[in-house]
């Protein structure tokens, strides 16, 4: 049972692991780039 | 803009992670999706937060646990509905063909409360360590350790099953070998 549950959960997690990254994602990550400018906001 | 080039592939590098956690957590595609586009953004309004040279992905996790968190207060009622119908729509009992899929595994795992959901995907899926779960759940080693066991317990529950004998041949199958079985021990 728990080799069941610890594979589900591996499988469960890989599935979603292996999926394409929607475009929204890199798309929205370049217009936060854009609107940031020449300034790097991290602190430290 | 080189550092926001690195940041922005450092991002993009963490969301199938971050859309794992959020699925398993909310257990809807569309709104785990919203959910990673919050986590991006409220991540990249609070870099100054970030202490580069620590861990981005614990980090980003945090975010989105708590955006997850919140969301879930909004709209306790409707996510607890969602749930159950959604756990009763997915779910089949094994023991109708014998075995269990990745499907009914889902639907178990959307019945745990997230308090336990979360900490099992987190441990038995993304592979963290106790402490890494703990830092990003706010709470200490111990209690990380005695949710994932009463998850993993609660699990069972769930699945009806006991032991891995049950995943073993269908109805049909054990109903040819009782007789036969039966019968060996028949002297």
């Amino acid at each position: 049972m728990e080799r069941f549950i610890e594979r589900s959960l591996h499988e469960a997690y890989a599935a979603t692991l292996q999926e394409k990254v929607p475009q929204r994602f890199t798309e929205l990550l370049d217009r936060l780039k854009a609107s940031q400018g020449g300034g790097d906001g991290r602190a430290r | 803009m080189a550092a926001h080039d690195k940041l922005k592939d450092d991002l993009v590098r963490a969301i199938p992670s971050l859309r794992a956690f959020a699925l398993s957590l909310c257990g809807n595609a569309e709104r785990a999706d919203d959910l990673v586009q919050e986590t991006l953004m409220k991540a990249w309004a609070n870099l100054s937060s970030f202490v580069e040279g620590t861990n981005l992905s614990a980090w980003l996790f945090t975010i989105l646990r708590n955006a997850f968190y919140s969301d879930f207060r909004k709209r306790r009622r409707e996510i607890e509905d969602a749930d159950g119908q959604m756990a009763g729509r997915l779910a089949s009992m094994p023991a109708q063909n014998g075995h269990m899929d990745l499907q009914d595994f889902r639907a178990a795992l959307m019945q745990l409360p997230p308090s336990q959901r979360e900490v099992l995907i987190l441990i038995g899926g993304s592979g963290m360590s106790y402490e890494e779960v703990a830092a990003i759940c706010n709470c200490a080693v111990g209690t990380v350790k005695s949710r994932v066991n009463r998850a993993r317990n609660r699990l069972a529950q769930i699945l009806s099953v006991n032991s891995a004998d049950e995943f073993g041949p269908d109805a049909v199958v054990q109903a040819t070998l009782e007789p036969t079985q039966a019968s060996s021990r028949t002297p």
